[in-house]
């Protein structure tokens, strides 16, 4: 009598559904260290990507509230006190030394004015170069302002206008020419380098082909981070699997030296 | 029988195995073991591969214990997470569909002595399971052996329930090709 279907299904049931056989002693040791150790591991990683996440967290949030405006007051701010006495001395001198003061000054609102978005650059620059054509208003100004001290008006008017306009009523045109023409071409040479180190970064950005996941975090970095050493930097070398290779935290700062 | 225990007793067990105790982890263990090793001896190639599937199986019973809900048998239970971790195991370390040769899938039904046939060993029996490939293996053991049905294995196996079935009829036929050898072999022995 030849075998059916079903019935090889049942003897194959019948004889193998109950089947006994005892494991290798080991067996239950291996079991046990498997169980703690899924544990472990799942623990360490959960805190482990808490502790990052809240890093993460921190770092940029201590990078959006300390951003540029902090900067600025913090370069402001360290200038300030070492011209304090340099510019109370002058206020005592006779007026002679005002556009030496007016001209000291000056810098310093370039300072300022070099961190302050590209818009308002032009715009001061702009106003530095049409300088020229309200020359005729100042020199109308200049007969009425005559009997009037010139430190009480540079004093007066330091703060609300630029400092290159005190230059002019003071003296003679070809001074006002002098210091219009090497006051806007000193910050001109200082915005001309800025701009120009833009574009070679901007060109070196370009140039550089993104050729791996660090490549693109790097540039996905440095469109949020403008400074030298990143808030993250990651090695272009390997393409798969990006490593770390700078951290700057504002406070601590990480980087790898390879070359 | 292994398991005589009475049923508070399992459920005591289990519940001291919800809580993390390993001593009522080990007990349960040493208990049920055998006749899930007896499992994954049928799904698996060899010994080696069998043991990895029972210490797998045994990780996921412990990790899921606090889902028994107490309907059904604790066996029952413990032997389905045990199938599913020996398929995992498979799936992962073996080509599932393997390409039959044409001299195999063209051939006759054999014709099995159902009488000879029933006299092979549990043993026996194992070895010629072993002889299927891992996806012919586990249809024949799902549907034959452990009563799954073939709409369950095309899901288990991710596959259609077409290749399901055609999948266990070319099991069966190997299965038998090999008893008929087996059979001439004891046959040529005799004589």
């Amino acid at each position: 009598m030849t075998m059916q279907d079903k019935e090889l299904d049942q003897l194959f049931s019948d004889k193998l559904s109950q089947l006994s056989v005892e494991p290798s002693r080991g067996a239950w040791r291996s079991i046990a260290n498997g169980l703690d150790v899924p544990m472990r591991q799942t623990n360490l990683r959960v805190y482990l990507s808490i502790a990052a996440a809240v890093l993460v967290m921190l770092t940029i949030g201590v990078y959006l509230i300390a951003d540029k405006p902090v900067k600025m007051q913090q370069v402001a701010g360290t200038q300030p006190i070492k011209r304090k006495p340099a510019q109370e001395a002058p206020a005592a001198q006779p007026e002679a030394k005002q556009p030496v003061l007016a001209g000291v000054t000056m810098p310093e609102n370039g300072v300022i004015a070099k961190a302050r978005p590209v818009a308002a650059r032009k715009h001061m620059m702009h106003n530095q170069l049409t300088l020229p054509q309200s020359k005729p208003m100042i020199a109308e100004q200049q007969p009425d302002t005559a009997g009037i001290e010139t430190t009480r008006l540079a004093q007066v008017t330091l703060p609300k206008t630029p400092a290159i306009k005190f230059t002019v009523p003071d003296k003679s045109t070809p001074l006002l020419d002098k210091t219009s023409l090497t006051a806007p071409t000193a910050e001109n040479l200082a915005a001309g380098k800025s701009a120009e180190n833009k574009t070679v970064a901007a060109a070196s950005v370009r140039k550089h082909k993104i050729r791996g996941i660090g490549d693109l975090l790097n540039a996905v970095v440095s469109k949020i981070d403008k400074r030298k050493d990143k808030l993250i930097e990651f090695s272009s070398k390997d393409e798969d699997e990006p490593s770390v290779t700078g951290l700057n935290l504002g406070f601590i700062k990480i980087k790898k030296q390879d070359r | 029988m292994m398991f005589l225990e009475p049923k508070h007793t399992i459920n005591e067990l289990v519940s001291r195995c919800i809580a993390g105790q390993r001593k009522a982890q080990e007990q349960l263990y040493k208990q049920l073991a055998p006749k899930m090793l007896g499992v994954c001896m049928r799904y698996a190639t060899d010994r080696m591969e069998a043991e990895d599937m029972l210490q797998n199986g045994f990780i996921k019973v412990f990790g899921k214990i606090a889902d028994y809900r107490g309907d059904g048998s604790f066996e029952g239970w413990v032997r389905r997470i045990m199938v599913h971790s020996a398929i995992e195991y498979l799936r992962r370390h073996h080509k599932m569909l393997q390409v039959v040769d044409i001299n195999e899938t063209g051939n006759k039904e054999p014709a099995v002595n159902a009488a000879a046939a029933s006299s092979l060993e549990a043993k026996d029996l194992l070895e010629l399971i072993k002889t299927l490939s891992p996806g012919y293996r586990m249809v024949f053991n799902l549907y034959a052996i452990d009563g799954y049905s073939h709409k369950e294995i095309a899901v288990i196996m991710g596959i259609t329930e077409g290749a399901s079935k055609s999948q266990l009829s070319r099991a069966r036929t190997i299965l038998k090709e090999q008893i008929l050898k087996l059979d001439s072999k004891r046959y040529d022995y005799a004589g």
